[in-house]
């Protein structure tokens, strides 16, 4: 457990240090601050929902490429640097190691959630709107999808041990995602039964993210009031454990 | 082998989570998806397809409500091509003006179905102010179908619409007074936008009831909204000259 933890502050001051990481936190500010000159361009009656929507967009935004981009520069990092060796020649298990760089990034995507929506909140407030709770749980399913684009990351910057290929690959499945409902329809349409099975694996393989896709619909109260933040805590849990299992599974018999 | 194993059951594992929750009920039904409405305006597809398919369907939105505003807000783009455009929506105020512009409400609501500020507004344009009631029809069936989760309340969009809607078979009849009343009532529903306020006013004005004229225009003052501060100064001046003339 002290390894865990040790290798998750190693990770998450790792990433505080990375040059990467300040230039791209500093870049989505700027571009949360832009949210608010488009408030100016959205008329006179819908400021607030540009504001907002654009906030929460980069947000995720920015998370998203913090979590793929960084994670995989770093676990390539400590190969070709060798320093993976360093750790894993102390009593550090494999699994741990994993576990400690996953949790490490959450962390990391843990505060600089914290700092954008600050920051965002600031905006709003500045410009006399308010924030309801439905934006806090916005944030809060941010997060959990980092969870699983972390896990599935890390799944292929492993078992790909390219940096090109493990980006392109966690891209498209968190674009496959968000397309699920479309990816119904287009297998729907297909009439060629062995593209149609292999299209439904597909679908049955890459994760739910409309599921958490709490930001399209956080304000109309029918919807939130479907949304159920324990399901989607089990699903993330759930899926995220499967990944990393199947990353701990790669790892130990990978020779490095 | 055992590794193998242990993949197989994981993926087997991911498969049942995923087909335990992917046809939970969800704001991602059929009904919303963008190949079943099919994006209009080519132009901006790809654009609107990469928000999409990044998950930032809403942000998306209002970069096109924003260019709904645009469009609407500059000069008509459009210039008629063929003989028979000319003809096409030609109407007594803006003849065959902003032809796009139910494709541009469209397409925000394609991506953001629950916008509903946008349906009012694309409805009260066009049915008023450019003068095509067919048209702010089928933006009025669009809406009432992407709202119909909200039948069941009655203060809801779905009911605003309705409204709406009421209003314009009520213009389409030439039950003018009908229609005046209905837009009262959307009016006092306080969801509607200045420009429905606007043209509200403008009918009280038409028809001699000015008193209510000014009601709306002092408060569209008041609003401080930088589209009709200026046209609300002149209107109240010139109401306000009416009513003198009216009652010496």
């Amino acid at each position: 457990m002290k390894n865990l933890l040790q290798i998750s502050v190693f990770s998450l001051k790792e990433n505080f240090k990375s040059k990467f990481y300040l230039v791209l936190l500093l870049f989505s500010i700027v571009l949360i601050f832009i949210g608010l000159l488009l408030t100016g361009l959205s008329g006179f009656e819908q400021p607030q929902r540009v504001l907002v929507n654009s906030g929460i967009a980069m947000i995720e935004l920015f998370c998203l490429l913090l979590v793929i981009l960084n994670s995989v520069e770093f676990f390539l990092q400590d190969v070709e640097t060798k320093s993976i060796y360093i750790i894993l020649s102390k009593p550090v298990s494999r699994t741990k190691y994993i576990l400690g760089k996953y949790f490490g990034m959450l962390l990391t995507v843990v505060i600089s959630i914290l700092i954008m929506s600050i920051f965002h909140i600031v905006l709003i407030k500045i410009s006399k709107w308010y924030v309801t709770k439905e934006y806090f749980l916005t944030l809060v399913t941010i997060f959990l999808k980092m969870c699983i684009v972390l896990s599935i990351t890390l799944f292929a910057v492993i078992s790909m041990t390219s940096r090109t290929v493990a980006v392109v690959t966690s891209v498209l499945l968190w674009i496959a995602g968000h397309f699920t409902s479309e990816l119904i329809f287009i297998i729907k349409k297909i009439k060629i039964d062995i593209i149609k099975f292999l299209l439904n694996i597909f679908y049955y393989i890459i994760p739910n993210f409309q599921l958490l896709n709490l930001k399209d619909f956080f304000d109309s109260s029918y919807f939130v009031s479907q949304f159920s933040l324990t399901k989607s805590l089990g699903y993330t849990f759930v899926y995220s454990a499967i990944f990393l299992l199947l990353t701990c599974v790669l790892f130990k018999n990978k020779d490095l | 082998m055992r590794k193998l194993f242990v993949i197989i059951i994981l993926i087997i594992c991911i498969i049942f989570l995923n087909i335990a929750t992917k046809n939970s009920v969800s704001f991602y039904n059929d009904k919303y998806n963008i190949f079943v409405s099919r994006l209009p305006l080519e132009n901006f597809f790809v654009f609107d397809s990469v928000g999409f398919i990044l998950g930032l369907r809403k942000f998306i939105s209002d970069i096109a409500w924003i260019q709904l505003l645009q469009y609407y807000g500059g000069p008509p783009p459009e210039e008629p091509y063929h003989k028979e455009d000319l003809y096409e929506h030609m109407t007594k105020i803006q003849p065959g003006k902003y032809k796009k512009f139910i494709d541009y409400c469209k397409r925000v609501t394609i991506l953001d179905p629950l916008y509903g500020f946008v349906y009012f507004y694309g409805v009260g344009a066009l049915a008023w102010n450019l003068e095509r009631p067919d048209e702010a029809l089928k933006l009025v069936e669009f809406g009432l179908n992407n709202l119909e989760f909200q039948k069941n309340t009655p203060d809801s969009d779905y009911w605003e619409l309705v409204k709406y809607q009421q209003a314009i078979s009520y213009k389409l009849g030439g039950k003018y007074l009908e229609m005046v009343d209905k837009l009262k009532e959307i009016v006092d529903g306080g969801k509607a936008p200045n420009m429905v306020k606007a043209i509200l006013a403008n009918m009280y004005k038409k028809y001699s009831k000015y008193n209510q004229a000014l009601l709306i225009w002092e408060e569209l003052l008041l609003s401080g909204d930088p589209e009709y501060v200026e046209r609300a100064k002149i209107q109240i001046v010139q109401i306000k000259n009416l009513m003198r003339t009216k009652y010496e």
